[in-house]
């Protein structure tokens, strides 16, 4: 059977692609430390596949049709999407790995999550930006699942925390020697396109933070209302909670916080050993 | 009435180079199509971000299509802030 070997969170802001040419020095090197902890984190782990938890910013999806969840069950997929990434839009290709797509709508259908299959996806900021930095030769198998986190109605908490979980024991019950990480992107605290824009709850991502190194319950329990008085954007900390919610429980630990580039950037990992 | 006409037509041209360049070539013909009513179709003509938001479309979409049309994102906030009076808190 396949083996969850890792599990990350991280931020995607999109400044973060382009690296050093649109991040302050001082700090670049801070996140680049981060980047290099979870790409260790991977290697070591021994993953050949990678699943990727993140909502997807209109790039693919459109206000016409946004599914609460979704699974990417292409071949390849491309990107980046945006032009304004400082990355040439479209010059990344990845290998995806549409026979664990399959997997997982299966098991959602038994677990009553019904997935709705994306036969074809552009890759946006949500999927690229982290694995940008930890797999920059997108040298392993990748899988994106989409979570609402963007387009209310959403989603509550407590649906994606059971959709991590319905994801793990997919993963786990999957007839293949694979070897698996999760990674769930996006948050912690911002705002997008909004006047507050810029705004940080460090309290509320360092809570966060807490509650999900512990792996607490309580982490179903944060509404909407708190999410939305700490910025639009802070509803991406269901991606997170997704990988939570996949990994049986397990501990974890904080990486990397800092209140920098308009975003409470937080990065994680499980100890899956 | 919803701001659904110009999600989906703003959308559509950040994801579309051929489809943004249709626009900047006849954007009458464009936002008609997309049904978008007068005074939307001047607005968007204007770059009016501040309206824009204002007026209800979503906020993902606006800040993309801004950053698609390379509108400085300072520029996008003062608009945004002005429109709704908002003031940056003091602690900040």
């Amino acid at each position: 059977m396949a083996q969850i070997v890792a599990a990350m969170g991280s931020v995607h802001n999109p400044l973060l692609m382009a690296g050093p040419a649109r991040v302050e020095a001082s700090m670049w090197d801070k996140f680049e430390r981060g980047f290099a902890a979870l790409r260790q984190t991977l290697q070591d782990s021994g993953a050949d596949t990678v699943v990727v938890i993140s909502d997807e910013h209109f790039n693919t999806l459109s206000p016409r049709h946004y599914p609460s969840f979704g699974v990417v069950a292409a071949e390849t997929c491309r990107g980046p999407s945006e032009n304004w990434l400082g990355v040439t839009c479209n010059s990344i290709t990845v290998n995806c790995l549409p026979e664990l797509a399959e997997a997982i709508m299966r098991e959602g259908l038994q677990q009553g999550f019904d997935l709705t299959r994306i036969g074809e996806a552009g890759l946006d900021h949500g999927f690229l930006t982290c694995l940008h930095h930890m797999t920059p030769d997108w040298n392993l198998s990748y899988v994106w699942l989409i979570q609402n986190c963007v387009l209310p109605p959403l989603p509550s908490v407590k649906r994606c925390y059971d959709f991590g979980r319905m994801v793990g024991n997919a993963i786990r019950s999957w007839d293949s020697p694979r070897r698996v990480a999760l990674l769930g992107t996006g948050g912690l605290s911002h705002a997008v396109g909004t006047p507050d824009m810029g705004s940080v709850d460090e309290a509320f991502d360092t809570r966060l933070l807490d509650m999900l190194c512990d792996n607490s319950p309580a982490l179903c329990d944060i509404t909407d209302a708190e999410m939305d008085a700490r910025g639009n954007g802070t509803h991406e900390i269901r991606n997170w909670i997704a990988v939570a919610g996949a990994v049986n429980g397990a501990k974890g630990e904080v990486i990397l916080y800092e209140n920098a580039l308009g975003c409470g950037s937080g990065m994680m990992r499980y100890s899956m050993a | 009435m919803s701001a659904q006409s110009l999600n989906i037509m703003l959308s559509d041209l950040f994801r579309s180079e051929e489809a943004l360049a249709r626009y900047n070539q006849d954007p009458n013909a464009v936002s008609a199509r997309y049904g978008l009513s007068d005074e939307e179709r001047d607005k968007l003509k204007a770059a009016d971000m501040g309206w824009l938001y204002v007026r209800g479309v979503h906020p993902y979409i606006l800040a993309q299509y801004a950053l698609t049309i390379h509108l400085d994102l300072g520029q996008y906030m003062q608009q945004v802030r002005q429109a709704t009076g908002y003031t940056v808190p003091a602690a900040r």
